[in-house]
């Protein structure tokens, strides 16, 4: 079962440095501080870091250039070394059939911009919780 | 809900939760063209459900403070690449606040990449609709363009 204390290495994945600098925010309010964060500005770099470290929770945009959030899910969802790994989908882009297909793809939460530490917090008790 | 409408509320929540900035809606744009030199804009590509091109224009000095309360430091230490870094953030969360709102939520809808870039006026008379805000005594527009 994953849990706060067991995470240590986070990859944030957005093409906006405002964006991942907010997330990283709210996940230390919401418990996860004194983590190794690690970050990607499209999914195909966030493929590359996921090869290097040992990442325990991944939270990413949808819209980004390169390659999306959706193939990352994808990508990471497919991947018997990664398929474990928890994906926090954080986007502009999203409504209820969206987010349905997202979750059906693998993502554990769908949040929508701007995020806030509440939102991230009820997804990941629920993901601790489910895990 | 129309669509101006909307997209006034979706403005006034994005500034005022990423950016903790309150903004007044006005009827028009109450500076003369000539003086809106060097103004910073974000623009984005709408693709459906509705096809258009979304415009932020945003005073520097409001852009300044804007960029220091998203990023939580002091506006001595913002540089350019910060502000256009939020305004495109800015507009992008914006256009998804205002997608939700003018969308069922069965309705799927698909957002361009946000571009940002100065301006040396604000074209506004061909623009679909847009709304202005005072912001203390600031000026900030976001204009709708639809596909010609």
């Amino acid at each position: 079962m994953i849990s706060t204390e067991l995470v240590q290495t986070i990859l944030v994945v957005d093409d906006s440095g405002t964006a991942r600098m907010i997330i990283k925010q709210c996940l230390t309010i919401i418990g996860l501080k004194d983590k190794k964060f690690i970050e990607a500005s499209n999914g195909r770099d966030a493929v590359e870091l996921l090869r290097q470290n040992a990442v325990d929770l991944v939270v990413t945009d949808l819209n980004m250039p390169v390659m999306d959030g959706e193939a990352l899910l994808l990508e990471i969802k497919g991947s018997a070394a990664w398929q474990q790994i928890p994906v926090i989908v954080i986007t502009s882009t999203s409504n209820d059939v969206r987010e349905k297909a997202l979750r059906e793809v693998g993502a554990e939460a769908v949040i929508s911009k701007p995020v806030n530490p509440a939102a991230l917090h009820a997804a990941w008790k629920k993901i601790c919780g489910a895990k | 809900m129309d669509h101006k409408t909307a997209l006034q509320e979706a403005v006034s929540e994005i500034f005022e939760n990423m950016a903790f900035q309150e903004l007044t809606p006005m009827l028009k744009n109450p500076l003369p063209a000539q003086v809106l030199w060097s103004f910073r804009q974000a623009t984005m590509t709408i693709y459906s459900p509705i096809q258009g091109t979304l415009v932020m224009t945003i005073s520097p000095s409001m852009m300044r403070s804007v960029t220091a309360n998203v990023l939580g430091m002091d506006t001595a230490e913002v540089d350019v690449g910060m502000e256009s870094d939020v305004l495109a953030e800015m507009l992008n969360t914006m256009a998804g606040a205002w997608m939700r709102k003018i969308t069922d939520v069965s309705q799927p809808y698909e957002l361009g990449l946000p571009d940002t870039t100065e301006a040396d006026y604000i074209d506004s008379k061909t623009a679909e609709f847009h709304c202005v805000f005072n912001a203390d005594g600031d000026f900030i527009e976001v204009a709708f363009f639809l596909v010609s």
